[in-house]
C-alpha cells in the first residue's frame, strides 16, 4: 500500500512511527467480573501491542471489552467484582499487574494518562475544571499554584474552549458535553504522558473541533513521541489517526492489521460486516446494513468461534474449535481469527 | 409530511446567569440559545448540527422544559387537527402530562440513569407510575423494549455501572420509547455506538417513524448519520441558527460559510483518502461575549466590513432553504 499523501494536506498519521520498540504489550489478558448471576468474561484473552510513537486503533462491537481492557491497563477496574484471571500487561518491559497501588498511582497521569469514555463520571462535580487540571500538574509536574493556573488556562485554550480565562472557574455541569470531553483531554495531556489511552475521545465533538483535537494529539505525538491507544467506533477517525488497528469481538481480538490494509481488505467476517454498516455506503431511503443477530452475552459465550452465531459462513468446525489469531500470510502483520478466511473473501 | 407541523418554535431563548463572588450575584449571562425559530413536521426528522457548545442540548432541554426557557414559544399539536398549545405557557402539572408525548434521549447516559435502579426498573418506572402495565405484562414490555434496542432481556436485573457506554446509551433509548411518545429529542443518541449497532438503532428509529408517525429532533455531530436520517437540517452557530433547509439543500448546496466549513471537515472512512480540511481560523468565540454583527465574522473566510456591524437577517433562498449571511441576496 502506498503511504503517499496529497501535497498540502495536513500532517497525518501516515508518517511512520519512529521505531519498532514496543511500549505496551497486553498478552492474553483476562479480566472477568464475578457477579450474582455468574461470571462476565468481559476481557477473555486479549493480546495487542502499542509501539513507541504509534497509534493503535481499537474498534469493535459495543460491550466487547474495549474499555475494560483499557481500564485494566490503568488498573482502574473495580475489584471486586473485577478480577484479573490471566495474562500480562507489559509496559516498558515491566508487568503492571505486579505493581503496588502506590507504584500505579505514580505511573497513572505521569507515564500513562487516560481520557475516559464518559466525561461526567470522570470529572469531579464539586471542583471547578481549573482545579482539576491544576491538581494534576501540581502533583505530577511540581508547578506552583500560579503557574498551574496559567497552564490550565493554556490547556483549555489548546483544546478549543472559548473564553478559557472565565471557563477555568466553571463547574463541569456548566459546560456542554463536548466541552467536558475536552476538559478531560486537557487533563490527560497536561502531564505529557508517554502513553495516552483515549476511550472514545471525540464522540461528543463536532467535526471541526474533532479535527483540531486530532491535530493536537498528532503534534504531541510528533514532538514527544507519545504513543496512543485509541478506542473509537468512528472508523473515519481510525482511518485518519491510527497506524495499526485491532478489531475486538466478544472479549477477544479477532483481527489486527496496518490501517491501510485493514480498510482495503478486511478479512474477518465480523470486520467485513462492520464496514458494511457504515451509513456512508447506503444511499438514501435504503436500510442500513447490519450484522444480523445479537451480541453474545459475556456470561455465556458460544463455543468455538464466538462470532459463529451471527456468521453467514459458519460451519461445524466453527462451533467445535476456537480459531486462533494467526498471520494470514506467513511472516506478515495482518492477523485474523477465523477458520474460513478463503470463504470470507466472497462475502 | 403533514401540513400542520407537530412543533413550531419561535424565537427560543435560554440564557444562563453567570454568578460570581460570595453572594453569587449575577454578573452577566451565557446566551446559550439566543432566539432560534424552526418547525418539526409530523413524521419528520429535523437534525440540529453545529459546533460543540453552540447550544444544541440547551435548545432540546428547553423545549421539554427540563430547564426553563428564557423566552420564545413552542406551539405543539398532538394531532394534525388538535388545537396548538404553547409548551412554554403550560403549568408544571400540565407539562408533566405532556411529557408522555415528548421524550428525550440524553447525551450523557451515565448521568441520566439512577445508579441504584436496575435497568429493568428504570425502563419499567414510567409505565408503572402511569399504571400502564403490571406484573408479567410489565416484565414482557420491558423485555420487548430491551430486545428492540439489541440488548438481551436478562440484563434487566443489572445496574447501570455494569454496562458498557454503548449499552447504557441503548437503555436510555429503550426508556424513551417505553411510553410511545410522539416526538423524541435524540441528543447524540447514537454517538456512543459502534457502526453496526448504530445502524440497527437508526433502522429502528426509522421503522418506528413509519409505523407510529413519530417525529424526531435529532442532535448529532456525525454528519454521515445526519445526512442519512434527516428530512431537514438546521445548522446552529453560537446560539443562533445560521442555515436550515432540506437535507439535499444543506448537503448539496450549503450557502452559509459556516455550513460550508463544517461540511468540508467531514473525515472520510478511508485511510488512502485523507483529505485537506478547511480549518476554521481564529479562536472559537464564546457565548459569554458573542462577537458583534454576524457571530461568525471572527472566523469567516469571506468576511466583509459590514459583517462586524449588522446581524444578517435570515433570508429564504428557495423552498424553505434559509440562511443568515450578508453575502446572500
Ligand atoms: N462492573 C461490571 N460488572 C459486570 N459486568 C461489567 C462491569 N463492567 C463492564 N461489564 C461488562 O463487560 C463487558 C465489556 O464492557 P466494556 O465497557 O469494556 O465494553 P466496550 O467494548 O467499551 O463497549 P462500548 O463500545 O459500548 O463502550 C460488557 O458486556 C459489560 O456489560
Ligand atoms: N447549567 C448551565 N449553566 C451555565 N451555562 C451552561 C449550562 N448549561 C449549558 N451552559 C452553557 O451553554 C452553552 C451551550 O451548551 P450546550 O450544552 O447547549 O451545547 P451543545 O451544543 O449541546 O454542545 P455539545 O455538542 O458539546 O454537547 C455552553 O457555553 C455551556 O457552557
Ligand atoms: S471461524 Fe467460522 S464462525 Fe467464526 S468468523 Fe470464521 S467462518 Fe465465521
Ligand atoms: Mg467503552
Ligand atoms: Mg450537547
Amino acid at each position: 500500500m502506498s503511504r503517499e499523501r496529497t501535497k498540502g494536506a495536513p500532517a497525518t498519521a501516515s508518517t511512520d512511527p519512529s521505531s519498532n520498540e514496543v511500549l505496551l504489550e497486553v498478552q492474553g489478558l483476562k479480566t472477568w467480573f464475578h457477579t450474582d448471576e455468574g461470571i462476565a468474561k468481559a476481557v477473555d484473552g486479549v493480546t495487542y501491542s502499542v509501539r513507541k510513537g504509534e497509534t493503535l486503533g481499537v474498534v469493535g462491537e459495543s460491550g466487547c471489552g474495549k474499555s475494560v481492557t483499557a481500564l485494566s491497563v490503568m488498573q482502574l477496574v473495580p475489584r471486586p467484582p473485577g478480577e484479573f484471571e490471566g495474562g500480562k500487561i507489559m509496559f516498558r518491559g515491566q508487568d503492571l499487574l505486579s505493581k503496588s497501588d502506590a507504584e500505579m498511582r505514580e505511573i497513572r497521569g505521569d507515564e500513562i494518562a487516560m481520557i475516559f469514555q464518559e466525561p461526567m463520571s470522570a470529572l469531579n462535580p464539586v471542583f471547578t475544571v481549573g482545579d482539576q487540571i491544576m491538581e494534576t500538574v501540581m502533583l505530577h509536574r511540581g508547578l506552583d499554584k500560579e503557574a498551574a493556573r496559567a497552564h490550565a488556562v493554556e490547556m483549555l485554550r489548546k483544546v478549543g474552549i472559548p473564553s478559557p480565562e472565565e471557563r477555568v472557574d466553571e463547574y463541569p455541569h456548566q459546560l456542554s458535553g463536548g466541552m467536558r470531553q475536552r476538559v478531560m483531554i486537557a487533563i490527560a495531556m497536561s502531564c505529557d504522558p508517554s502513553l495516552l489511552i483515549a476511550d472514545e475521545p471525540t464522540t461528543a465533538l463536532d467535526v471541526t473541533i474533532q479535527a483540531q483535537i486530532l491535530d493536537l494529539i498528532r503534534e504531541l505525538q510528533e514532538a514527544e513521541g507519545m504513543s496512543m491507544l485509541l478506542i473509537t467506533h468512528d472508523l473515519a477517525v481510525v482511518a485518519e489517526t491510527a497506524h495499526h488497528v485491532a478489531v475486538m469481538y466478544a472479549g477477544k481480538v479477532v483481527e489486527y492489521a496496518p490501517v491501510e490494509e485493514l480498510f482495503a481488505s478486511p478479512r474477518h467476517p465480523y470486520t467485513i460486516g462492520l464496514f458494511r454498516s457504515l451509513p456512508d455506503l447506503a444511499t438514501e431511503g435504503e436500510r442500513l446494513e447490519t450484522i444480523p443477530g445479537i451480541v453474545p452475552s459475556a456470561f455465556n459465550f458460544p463455543s468455538g468461534c464466538r462470532f459463529r452465531t451471527r456468521c453467514s459462513i459458519a460451519t461445524e468446525r466453527c462451533a467445535s474449535e476456537e480459531p486462533l489469531l494467526l498471520a494470514i500470510v506467513e511472516g506478515e502483520e495482518h492477523t485474523a481469527a477465523c477458520h474460513h478466511l478463503e470463504e470470507a473473501k466472497e462475502l | 409530511m403533514n401540513t400542520s407541523p407537530i412543533l413550531e418554535v419561535v424565537d427560543l431563548q435560554k440564557w444562563f446567569p453567570i454568578r460570581s463572588g460570595v453572594f453569587s450575584r449575577p454578573v452577566g449571562e451565557v446566551k446559550a440559545v439566543d432566539g432560534i425559530s424552526f418547525h418539526v413536521g409530523r413524521k419528520e426528522t429535523l437534525s440540529i448540527v453545529g459546533e460543540s457548545g453552540c447550544g444544541k442540548t440547551t435548545a432540546g432541554r428547553s423545549l421539554l422544559r427540563l430547564i426553563e426557557p428564557t423566552g420564545g414559544s413552542a406551539m405543539y399539536r398532538a394531532e394534525p387537527d388538535s388545537e396548538p398549545v404553547d409548551l412554554f405557557k403550560l403549568s408544571a402539572s400540565e407539562m408533566r402530562a405532556r411529557r408522555d408525548d415528548l421524550q428525550i434521549i440524553f447525551q450523557d447516559p451515565y448521568g441520566s440513569l439512577n445508579p441504584r435502579l436496575t435497568v429493568g426498573n428504570a425502563i419499567a418506572e414510567p409505565l408503572a407510575v402511569r399504571g400502564l402495565a403490571h406484573g408479567s405484562e410489565l416484565q414482557d414490555r420491558v423485555e420487548g423494549l430491551l430486545k428492540l434496542v439489541g440488548l438481551r432481556p436478562e440484563v434487566a436485573n443489572r445496574y447501570p455501572h455494569e454496562f458498557s457506554g454503548g449499552q447504557r446509551q441503548r437503555v436510555g433509548i429503550a426508556r424513551a420509547l417505553a411510553l410511545k411518545p410522539k416526538l423524541i429529542v435524540c441528543d447524540e443518541a447514537v454517538s456512543a455506538l459502534d457502526v453496526s449497532i448504530q445502524a440497527q438503532v437508526i433502522n429502528l428509529l426509522k421503522d418506528l417513524q413509519d409505523e407510529f408517525g413519530l417525529s424526531y429532533i435529532f442532535i448529532a455531530h456525525d454528519l454521515s448519520v445526519v445526512r442519512y436520517i434527516s428530512d431537514r437540517v438546521a445548522v446552529m452557530y453560537l446560539g443562533r441558527l445560521v442555515e436550515q433547509g432540506t437535507t439535499e439543500q444543506i448537503f448539496n448546496d450549503p450557502k452559509h460559510p459556516y455550513t460550508q466549513a463544517l461540511l468540508s471537515s467531514i473525515p472520510s472512512p478511508d485511510p488512502t483518502r485523507r483529505k485537506a480540511r478547511v480549518h476554521l481560523e481564529g479562536d472559537v468565540p464564546s457565548p459569554i461575549h458573542p462577537p458583534s454583527g454576524c457571530h461568525f465574522h471572527t472566523r469567516c473566510p469571506v468576511v466583509e466590513p459590514r459583517c462586524a456591524d449588522v446581524y444578517p437577517e435570515s433570508i429564504e433562498i428557495e423552498g424553505g432553504h434559509c440562511a443568515s449571511c450578508h453575502l446572500i441576496s
